[in-house]
């Protein structure tokens, strides 16, 4: 489980505009011109996790759609583009497999399908403690006129 | 409802097609906007992902987990002072097949149609 991280905690909001009590990235393992790797430790105090300590359906797809402004916020950054605000346009065939709850360890991998104009179509897979929690399509919108 | 006091639902009826109608308003004062974002308040897709599973919940008195979406599409994006009231309308079929739409007047925000579950 010690994998390298090459970035995390503050280091993250490089690349994403999403700021707290809605952060739901925390670490970037890897990111290439076409993927990305990331994770999240959720905390008890996550604003998604409820009382009894679950974490939202809403809260793995928040990290997963976070996984994707990462993705195109880091390949910003390296290309020396400002980093712009990414909306959710789509979710297809998400699946949750098994429940997500507080002290869980997420780690996600995304992969683009296609990319045409300001719109990213990604593949996601979310493994929770190592074990497959969810997957989904997800569209991206960048907003990229200032 | 798990993010406290980010809407309040104002009105609900049940349609003869059977739909939910729930009238909601949004609270722009929420601090989820101090993070979503720090400059331009806008709500997240995923937050109106809850709130239909919430009035579903609400609907059926009984606790869902979102298991399965086939589809949710969004179409037009919810700001807290733009577009604060919104329409909910939700169809629940008897294996909860789940059918909703985020609108308001002639604009729709979101389209989602999945599977809850209970009991996961």
């Amino acid at each position: 489980m010690s994998e390298p991280v090459m970035y995390s905690g503050e280091g993250i909001k490089t690349f994403i505009p999403q700021r707290e009590p809605f952060l739901m990235v925390d670490k970037l393992y890897s990111a290439t011109d076409n993927s990305v790797e990331t994770g999240l430790t959720v905390k008890e105090d996550n604003i998604l996790v409820s009382e009894d300590g679950r974490f939202s359906e809403s809260g793995v797809i928040e990290h997963i759609a976070q996984s994707a402004a990462c993705f195109a916020g880091y390949n910003d950054w390296i290309n020396k583009r400002p980093i712009v605000l990414g909306y959710i346009a789509e979710i297809k065939k998400f699946n949750l497999e098994s429940p997500v709850c507080k002290g869980d360890e997420l780690k996600s991998s995304l992969k683009v399908v296609s990319s045409a104009m300001n719109v990213t179509l990604m593949d996601a897979e979310v493994l929770c403690n190592g074990k497959k929690a969810a997957s989904c399509k997800i569209k991206i919108f960048m907003d990229k006129k200032k | 409802m798990l993010i406290k006091d980010f809407y309040t639902v104002v009105s609900k009826e049940k349609n003869e097609a059977g739909e939910y109608l729930y009238g909601v308003k949004l609270n722009p004062e929420h601090e989820i906007y101090k993070g979503h974002f720090p400059e331009k308040p806008i709500t997240p897709g995923v937050c109106n992902i809850l709130m239909i599973k919430e009035l579903a919940e609400s609907a059926m008195s009984r606790r869902f987990t979102l298991k399965t979406i086939d589809r949710c599409r969004l179409t037009a994006m919810v700001t807290p002072d733009g577009s604060p009231d919104l329409t909910v309308k939700i169809k629940i079929s008897e294996d909860y097949s789940l059918n909703a739409e985020i609108f308001y007047d002639a604009t729709t925000f979101m389209t989602l149609s999945g599977k809850l579950v209970t009991g996961f």
